[in-house]
């Protein structure tokens, strides 16, 4: 039997988690992460005719194709967590898509991933007890 | 009206059954008893509400009360005596002739958590399995399809100041839709827990079925009203109305058309395809506040330029495309180029058959957290193509597909406007800032596949997609394009969201199964 709600059809944790790691990647210092952070902003600088000019329509469509690329990650990786436990080979892949996920995302956000995971620990050590 | 308890319960029950029964209804003993004896779940309480000669067996005394109805009483009255005994933690309004499931009480406790205030399960109805959609809420407007086993947190039902009167004939649906618009949590059992009677619980009540229908109009009128407006345009007798979203202002709608500015014979008659999807839209769209983004190859022949300007005037942008072949690209081009706050994503294989097309679209685009908006498609020999995606034991396929024209689909479902898990971008509406927060239309798909895609996408961001049978177009598939899929583009959408192609939310049968049963007129 199977149940389902409409607060949200795909309670899944990774629609949130890319929220708080774009937000995460937005804020980074990198270079090819400030191209992500600007993603709204450029919307937003539209001149008053509404339209963008040659250079924003190139820089946001670069940055459309980021955003579809970690979105496309996250599914991925969510689709072979599905698989519990999942084999050898679905680690290694997992492993190599959350490289890659590492990448885009930044050293903020790992940074934010590693409190995570320590805060994680540390409970589950304390349940241990 | 009287009330006797046989023996008082110890301690609350964590689900109260409430029946009402209309007086000279139940001669023949109510129908329901037996299958609750039958429940392997113990903590309920049943409540009867029913005239003088209604009665309930021994072995059922002991959690047992009856309510003893006044002449003339209304089913309103009677289900309010009937909350005002419950002592259970939830309640569910029975009729007197289902038969359930022997899991079916328990499956329902089991699923009421903390959050959730309303419950429901699929039924069979009159002989016809009906498996229902997840929680709905548009759908709901048009179409009481909760049923006849939905559970409400008992609590919530008296905070919304349960049934209301003067709606004789509509009381059950009335209490649906304020007891889901005020819920926390609306939770969908995919199981089928009972059969419910031929006849509604407000059968045998005395309401005339004019009344009735009337009262159905005001309960979605003043649903609408609740919700963010909208006209009840006809109530019918097969239960699935047409009700339909009101546009707020009158925003720029930009229609972002990739072309090879192809001819294709269409009826017997050659035609450029996208100056003849222009022209439609220009000549029959009551909707006027659109501008044209056509990304038009380089190859195409000039002509097809000149006729484009001379059919859409100043409201043409033209976007010339000198790359290779990326449906995806040339509408992410298209759409950072248009102005408008709602861009329409059109094939220009297609032709407006609906004056009224983007209104329907439109307004459901401005819905809270909406995503892609879709339409209804036809073939060119009037046979659906389009009614929604669904996703079933791995096949994306189209709902509706080679369906005749006018059919009402199973439920009732090809004529009303609903949540879908997916709906196709040959022609789909969505606020452009949501098209760009989601990446738009991911270019690792090129042909195939993107619009399944970008639906998922904005699913994982919490956008809902909508279907609206309103609009109207045919779409003259795959006309002015290679329709082979690539290996890739499988591997790309597959690895994304495989896991989420078993089963659509919003569909969940075989979108290829003959109707068990079609809503008829």
């Amino acid at each position: 039997m199977r149940c389902a709600t409409w607060c949200n059809p795909h309670p899944d944790r990774w629609s949130r988690s890319l929220r708080d790691s774009l937000d995460g990647a937005r804020a980074g210092d990198r270079a090819g992460l400030r191209a992500l952070g600007t993603l709204r902003g450029v919307a937003r600088e539209r001149g008053t005719d509404g339209s963008l000019t040659e250079r924003e329509i190139q820089l946001e469509l670069r940055q459309m194709a980021l955003v579809d690329r970690v979105l496309g990650l996250e599914a991925e990786v969510a689709r072979l967590r599905a698989n519990v436990p999942p084999g050898l080979s679905a680690r290694d892949e997992i492993e190599r898509l959350q490289a890659e996920l590492r990448s885009i995302y930044g050293p903020r956000t790992r940074a934010i991933g590693a409190t995570v995971v320590r805060v994680l620990r540390a409970r589950r050590a304390a349940r241990a007890k | 009206m009287s009330a006797e308890t046989p023996e008082t319960p110890t301690g609350s029950p964590r689900l109260s059954v409430l029946v009402p029964v209309a007086a000279g209804s139940a001669e023949g003993g109510l129908a329901i008893v037996e299958s609750l004896l039958k429940q392997d779940f113990d903590d309920w309480e049943l409540i009867v509400v029913g005239p003088d000669e209604v009665a309930v067996p021994e072995a059922l005394a002991n959690r047992t009360m009856l309510v003893r109805l006044d002449r003339g009483c209304t089913l309103a009255e009677a289900l309010g005596a009937g909350m005002a005994k419950a002592s259970g933690e939830f309640l569910t309004i029975l009729g007197a002739d289902s038969i359930l499931d022997p899991t079916a009480l328990g499956a329902v406790c089991a699923e009421m958590d903390a959050q959730t205030d309303v419950v429901y399960s699929d039924e069979v109805i009159a002989g016809a399995e009906f498996k229902k959609p997840d929680f709905s809420a548009e759908r709901l407007r048009s179409q009481f399809y909760l049923g006849s086993l939905a559970a409400y947190r008992t609590s919530a039902l008296r905070a919304i100041g349960g049934v209301r009167p003067g709606f004789d004939g509509a009381e059950e649906y009335d209490l649906a839709l304020r007891a889901t618009r005020a819920a926390r949590k609306v939770a969908h059992l995919d199981s089928t827990l009972v059969e419910s009677g031929t006849r509604p619980i407000a059968h045998g009540w005395g309401t005339p079925e004019s009344a009735a229908m009337e009262a159905t109009r005001r309960v979605i009128d003043d649903h609408l009203r609740a919700t963010g407006g909208g006209v009840v345009e006809q109530v019918r007798r097969s239960g699935v109305h047409r009700t339909r979203r009101n546009v707020e202002g009158n925003p720029l709608v930009s229609i972002v058309i990739p072309t090879r500015g192809d001819r294709a014979t269409i009826g017997g008659v050659d035609r450029c395809m996208v100056v003849e999807a222009v022209r439609g839209i220009v000549e029959r769209s009551s909707y006027t506040n659109v501008e044209f983004v056509v990304v038009i190859d380089d190859v195409a022949p000039a002509d097809v330029r000149e006729a484009l300007r001379r059919v859409a005037g100043e409201r043409l942008t033209l976007v010339e495309w000198s790359r290779p072949f990326n449906f995806s690209e040339k509408v992410n081009l298209g759409v950072l180029r248009s102005r408008g706050d709602y861009v329409v994503l059109l094939n220009d294989d297609v032709d407006v058959i609906s004056e009224s097309w983007i209104e329907p679209m439109l307004a459901l685009a401005q819905r809270p957290r909406a995503g892609l908006v879709g339409a209804m498609l036809y073939f060119e020999d009037d046979t659906i193509q389009h009614a929604g995606h669904a996703y079933y034991r791995l096949d994306v396929t189209h709902i509706g597909l080679n369906s005749e024209r006018g059919a009402a689909g199973p439920w009732g479902a090809f004529l009303l406007e609903r949540e879908v898990a997916g709906v196709t971008c040959a022609c789909a509406l969505v606020r452009r800032d949501v098209f760009i927060e989601a990446g738009g239309l991911s270019t690792l798909l090129p042909g195939n596949f993107n619009d399944v895609d970008l639906c998922m996408k904005l699913a994982t961001l919490g956008y809902q997609s909508y279907w609206t049978p309103f609009a109207e177009l045919y779409h003259f598939e795959s006309k002015s394009r290679d329709s082979r899929v690539a290996r890739s583009e499988i591997d790309v959408a597959w690895g994304r969201w495989e896991s989420h192609f078993w089963r659509s939310p919003f569909w969940p049968t075989d979108p290829h199964e003959r109707f068990a049963r079609e809503a008829s007129e």
